[in-house]
């Protein structure tokens, strides 16, 4: 029995067996015409390299979850690799035209000298629109939230703005804006600004008068106020609004680029369907995957690190 | 010199339907370096006399005085310990002081507020809880770290809502100890304490002066004096025949004011014998 798993043997296990038989598959010969023959370099690199992260993440024994999460996402990324090569170049059950093995996606994704000029101009558009967002929403949503004037208004207004599909916003960004890049950043700001604002809104409605009658007897000043009692005894509402923000954004982010963009991931895999060349659509489609699970893994890290407080 | 000043107070909270008379013509005057215990059964309108002073809740008539000037609203110069957990859940023990000192010690380096918080932490008896968040801690372990906050804020005034309701006997009377301590040494200017509690014993040992209250609606039945001299030394006094004698007066008067509950002395002087053990 292994302490870590509870049930599963640490180096006889589905990751190690995974990609053994990955490696067993490198001599079987290729059905298609289009791949290289002998061993698939990217594959075999990339599949290397994520089972050395395991072994070390396993040998240096970190804690339980760090451990598991490892052991999950490397099975994962064997797992697809192995299902792939099978039922691409191994066996030809998917057509090859639109299904590349994966050693051409990956040779692709590496040698690709445009992807990391539209990775960096979606990440740029990402960052104005989604920070802005964040910035104006958690401002607004708190100053107002804070005020007593306000009833439920806002929140009946704030309910239908959200409710609106942020897609309809582009043929008016693109009539009104000057530039391709404002009209992706004004699509991302909309979408996520009303998650965020109405979250941060009702938030701080929310803020138990406990607290806020302690920072009265405490004769806290308005700032400290908010800086130190109501926006964090309304974060996780907060967060809620910006991960669901968050979602709309990467959504929009592709559309629009799509729709009305001259540069960025989206754009990328528009591009090249005019060509039909589904080996840059796969590489596209990978891509931002990869990127949206790495800022949503980012973003829960940081969460569960500003609320680390909260009993759980 | 008068420090709080209370005239014919009337405060009534607003209900749904019409209103409802929580304190009626309570009149009240506690002079500076005073310590005066509020006792009197539940409901009656002790937090709601308290929340007055805090600023927190105003008059409905009559008139409220601090230092001669009617409370405006909250001030610095009150130490406020609230009956129900006051804490930031988001700050550590040690945070939550130092915010506090913070608020009332402008002039004090973030590193000398940490070094107080930690010394009053020390106080209270929790010199190793000072990392952990307040949901980390028993709930009698966060009202001491509020009591360490509003003591280590050193106010002028210090309101107090049961602050040692929840906590263990060793530790209260080590309280008691030390609560007495600050208020008779801690700066130039003895503090004015003002302490709601339901311990007789309690109330008897700490105060100057004991105010009862009556409810429905909440008002003053009764002020007593507290006779025993200063410094009291706890073992002693809880054995001597005077105090045994006081407390049986008191608990004869607060329980006259009691409708519901018979007048009868076989029951207060059992009870009396229950707690003198
Ligand atoms: N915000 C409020 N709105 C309406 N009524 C209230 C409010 N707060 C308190 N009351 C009522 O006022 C009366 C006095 O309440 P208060 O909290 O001052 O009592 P207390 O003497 O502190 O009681 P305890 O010893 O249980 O703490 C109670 O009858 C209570 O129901
Ligand atoms: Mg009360």
């Amino acid at each position: 029995m292994d302490k870590k798993t509870g049930q599963s043997n640490r180096f006889i296990n589905s990751t190690v067996i995974l990609y053994i038989v990955l490696w067993l598959l490198q001599p079987v010969p290729n059905r298609t015409e289009g791949d290289i023959r002998g061993i698939a370099t990217y594959t075999m690199i990339l599949a290397t390299v994520v089972f050395i992260i395991y072994l070390a993440v396993n040998i240096a024994s970190f804690e339980k979850n760090i451990y598991v999460t490892t052991k999950s996402i490397t099975g994962t990324v064997l797992a697809v690799l192995g299902l792939w090569v099978i039922l691409t170049a191994k066996t030809g059950i998917l057509e090859e035209a639109l299904f590349p093995s994966p050693e051409i996606v990956l040779r692709q994704m590496f040698s690709d000298s445009r992807l990391p000029g539209d990775i960096l101009s979606s990440l740029i558009t990402l960052g104005k629109g989604y920070l802005s967002a964040l910035v104006f929403g958690i401002f607004l949503g708190s100053v107002l939230g804070m005020s007593k004037k306000f009833g439920n208004s806002i929140t009946y207004i704030t309910t239908f703005l959200k409710l609106i599909p942020p897609i309809v916003y582009i043929p008016y960004a693109i009539a009104l804006l000057p530039r391709y890049e404002s009209v992706s950043t004004f699509v991302i700001f909309m979408s996520s600004f009303w998650p965020i604002f109405s979250s941060t809104y009702v938030g701080v409605k929310g803020v138990e008068k406990q607290y806020l009658d302690s920072a009265k007897v405490l004769n806290v000043g308005f700032f400290s106020r908010m800086i130190n009692v109501i926006l964090p005894a309304s974060l996780s509402e907060i967060f809620i609004g910006c991960n669901q923000g968050l979602a709309y954004s990467f959504i929009m982010l592709t559309s629009a680029e799509m729709i009305g963009g001259s540069a960025g991931i989206g754009y990328y895999i528009k591009y090249y369907s005019n060509f039909g060349d589904f080996t840059r659509i796969i590489v596209g489609i990978l891509v931002i995957g990869i990127i949206i699970s790495i800022i949503t893994f980012l973003i829960s890290k940081l969460e569960n690190h500003l609320l680390r407080w909260k009993p759980k | 010199m008068n420090k709080i000043e209370i005239d014919h107070l009337s405060l009534d909270y607003a209900e749904k339907k019409g209103s409802f008379t929580a304190l009626q013509d309570v009149s009240l005057t506690v002079k500076e370096g005073e310590f005066v215990s509020i006792i009197g059964s539940s409901g009656c309108g002790k937090s709601t006399l308290l929340s007055v002073l805090e600023g927190l809740n105003h008059p409905s008539s009559g008139t409220v005085k601090i230092n001669g000037e009617p409370v405006k609203g909250c001030g610095i110069d009150r130490g406020v310990v609230f009956q129900q957990y006051s804490l930031f859940p988001w700050m550590t023990a040690r945070n939550n002081v130092a915010f506090g000192i913070k608020q009332s010690r402008k002039e004090l380096s973030r590193a000398e507020r940490l070094q107080i918080a930690d010394e009053y932490l020390k106080k209270v008896g929790l010199d190793n809880f000072g990392n952990k968040y307040p949901g980390q801690l028993s709930g009698g372990m966060q009202q001491r770290v509020a009591i360490a906050r509003a003591l280590a804020m050193d106010t002028d005034i210090l309101l107090m809502d049961e602050p040692f309701g929840a906590i263990d006997p060793k530790n209260r009377t080590a309280l008691w100890e030390l609560l007495l301590e600050l208020w008779e040494n801690d700066s130039e200017k003895k503090k004015t304490v003002l302490f709601v509690t339901h311990d007789i014993d309690e109330a008897i040992f700490l105060s100057d002066r004991i105010i009862m209250m009556d409810s429905a609606p909440g008002r003053v039945s009764a002020e007593i004096e507290v006779p025993f001299r200063r410094p009291r030394i706890r073992t002693e006094l809880l054995r001597s025949k005077e105090y045994n004698f006081f407390k049986n007066n008191l608990l004869n008067a607060f329980y006259n004011e009691e409708e519901e509950v018979e007048e009868d002395n076989h029951y207060i002087e059992s009870y009396i014998d229950k707690i003198a053990l």
